[in-house]
């Protein structure tokens, strides 16, 4: 009897930990992107969707998985750096305001949520058989772990270290702190604000599209609604953490993927979904800045 | 080197700046002085890019850069030290230097912070520390240093003596006069304090609410009745 519970417990610990890594790495492009334009990306989960049709494509063109990612990546990359440069950067170069701009990433997430109807058939594509990640089962002991809830959470993991890496140790991720912080001065220092707010919409459309393509494997499928409530999550995941703040939205990620589980764990699986807006409603009301703005509060 | 002419600046409907002239040679130190809200800021804005100018001229040996973009004219070398220091809080001090160098070879850019800690032995100490947790003479001592990682032929300097202590403003000072010099950097400089910023620069400019009043050599401008009351304290 001990022993199933403990099972139990590792098996929803690592699918708390699966699902929120990916809400981290969906949170880390909303909150980069908001740290450098201040603008709720809410075409972002679509970005997410995008880089899971690509990877699953390649799989099913019969490319192995670690070609399948660079897929990803790549799509998410440049969906997102193109969606930027097409529908963000001429709103932002005639000064239209924050509301035209939240409104404008609204109607991109509708326009791509709904394309993929144009190709029949492309709006639901399973995997079957070819899943790379199978069905694997780690046993330690007398418990066993779902492989692919530990791959997503590696994966996951490692992406943000490679992530963490750019932003702090690369020149550019030099400059898109600099510009997040005071764009003036950064163009002062030579910086070209455009290509900065390029790159980072890359970089988190990179990290979306990763994502995308693991919840696509631990789904074994992907659809063209499948970004709009991993996207919500993320932004509510991002809100949780306190917006802007790179730690703290992988932190927010991981705190909402382990609560949903909880709530699946305690009986409300119906519920889940709803249990992620009661977190932010109740965030928002007790610390509209974020968890950790209170934690920082109370020490000074 | 440097030549407004004309230059009107206005925000909305507000002119700033109305039409003023104004000459800096290689190897000066011209100073602008007037009060607060004068159009000093503005006038070095709008040289270095960051805000328009509605018209006249910005001549940069003999170039027109009126309509470049902030960045492009870094790429000349007029590197623009922001009123406030300017500095990215939340970057290391080593971090705002490398920025400085963005458009400069990693192994220059190095050089170029060796001999930034030379000037200022505190930033070398402190130089993996957050620059929002720095001291306002630590901060200006960045931002100077972070200039001239830049290699600047010429420095725009906005009220490098904003809030110091004495102390310190006479150190900038010294440092602002070395950079002249020894590293024969062409300084354009933005003080409200009248009485050091003439005594350091060779030549001045007096602005009043967007006009230039009166323009000569600092040592005359200190002798001058009325610059001495309304800037230098009788």
């Amino acid at each position: 009897m001990d022993g199933v519970i403990i099972l139990e417990i590792l098996q929803q610990l690592a699918n708390g930990l699966a699902l929120g890594s990916a809400y981290a790495l969906i949170a880390l492009g909303y909150t980069m992107v908001y740290g450098i334009i201040q603008l709720i990306n809410f075409a972002h989960g679509e970005f997410f969707m995008i880089g899971a049709y690509a990877g699953v494509l390649a799989i099913k063109a019969g490319l192995p998985l670690y070609a399948a990612f660079p897929a990803a990546i790549t799509a998410g990359a440049l969906i997102s750096a193109g969606v930027e440069k097409i529908a963000y950067k001429p709103l932002r170069k005639k000064n239209s305001g924050r509301l035209a701009a939240l409104i404008t990433a609204i109607g991109i997430s509708i326009f791509l949520q709904n394309v993929i109807f144009l190709i029949p058939g492309a709006d639901l594509i399973g995997l079957g058989t070819k899943n790379p990640m199978g069905i694997e089962k780690y046993v330690f002991g007398s418990v066993e772990i779902s492989g692919t809830k530990v791959y997503i959470f590696l994966i996951s993991i490692i992406l943000m270290i490679i992530f963490i890496y750019i932003v702090h140790f690369t020149k550019s991720g030099k400059a898109m702190r600099a510009v997040s912080a005071d764009r003036d001065t950064a163009m002062l220092m030579g910086i070209d604000p455009d290509r900065i707010i390029s790159f980072t919409f890359a970089l988190g459309g990179a990290l979306a599209g990763a994502a995308g393509l693991l919840f696509a494997l631990d789904q074994n499928q992907v659809s063209n609604f499948m970004g709009l409530m991993p996207g919500l999550k993320a932004f509510i995941a991002a809100v949780i953490g306190g917006i802007g703040s790179i730690p703290r939205a992988m932190a927010g990620g991981l705190i909402l993927g382990l609560m949903e589980t909880l709530a699946v764990v305690l009986g409300f699986s119906q519920f889940k979904d709803a249990f992620a807006f009661i977190f932010l409603i109740i965030i928002l009301i007790l610390k509209p800045a974020g968890i950790f703005a209170m934690a920082r509060k109370e020490k000074v | 080197m440097l030549k407004l002419t004309g230059l009107h600046i206005s925000y909305g409907k507000i002119s700033a700046v109305k039409g003023i002239d104004l000459e800096v040679a290689p190897g000066e130190i011209v100073t602008l002085i007037g009060s607060n809200g004068a159009g000093k800021t503005s006038i070095l804005k709008s040289i270095s890019g960051i805000i328009p100018a509605v018209s006249g001229s910005i001549l940069f040996e003999g170039r027109e850069i009126k309509n470049m973009k902030a960045y492009e004219v870094t790429a000349l070398g007029i590197i623009h030290v922001p009123e406030g220091r300017g500095i990215f809080p939340n970057l290391t001090a080593m971090e705002n230097l490398e920025m400085g160098g963005y458009l400069k070879k990693n192994a220059f850019v190095r050089d170029k912070i060796d001999e930034v800690f030379q000037l200022f032995p505190r930033l070398k100490e402190r130089r993996k520390q957050r620059a929002g947790t720095f001291s306002g003479g630590e901060q200006q001592m960045l931002a100077i240093g972070r200039g001239l990682v830049a290699d600047p032929r010429m420095m725009l300097l906005d009220e490098p003596s904003l809030g110091l202590a004495p102390i310190i403003v006479q150190n900038i000072f010294n440092i602002i006069r070395q950079l002249n010099e020894e590293k024969k950097i062409t300084i354009l400089l933005v003080e409200q304090n009248a009485n050091l910023a003439l005594r350091v620069s060779r030549r001045g400019y007096i602005l009043e609410t967007g006009s230039m009043v009166k323009d000569g050599l600092s040592s005359s401008l200190m002798n001058d009745d009325g610059v001495r009351k309304a800037y230098l304290g009788g």
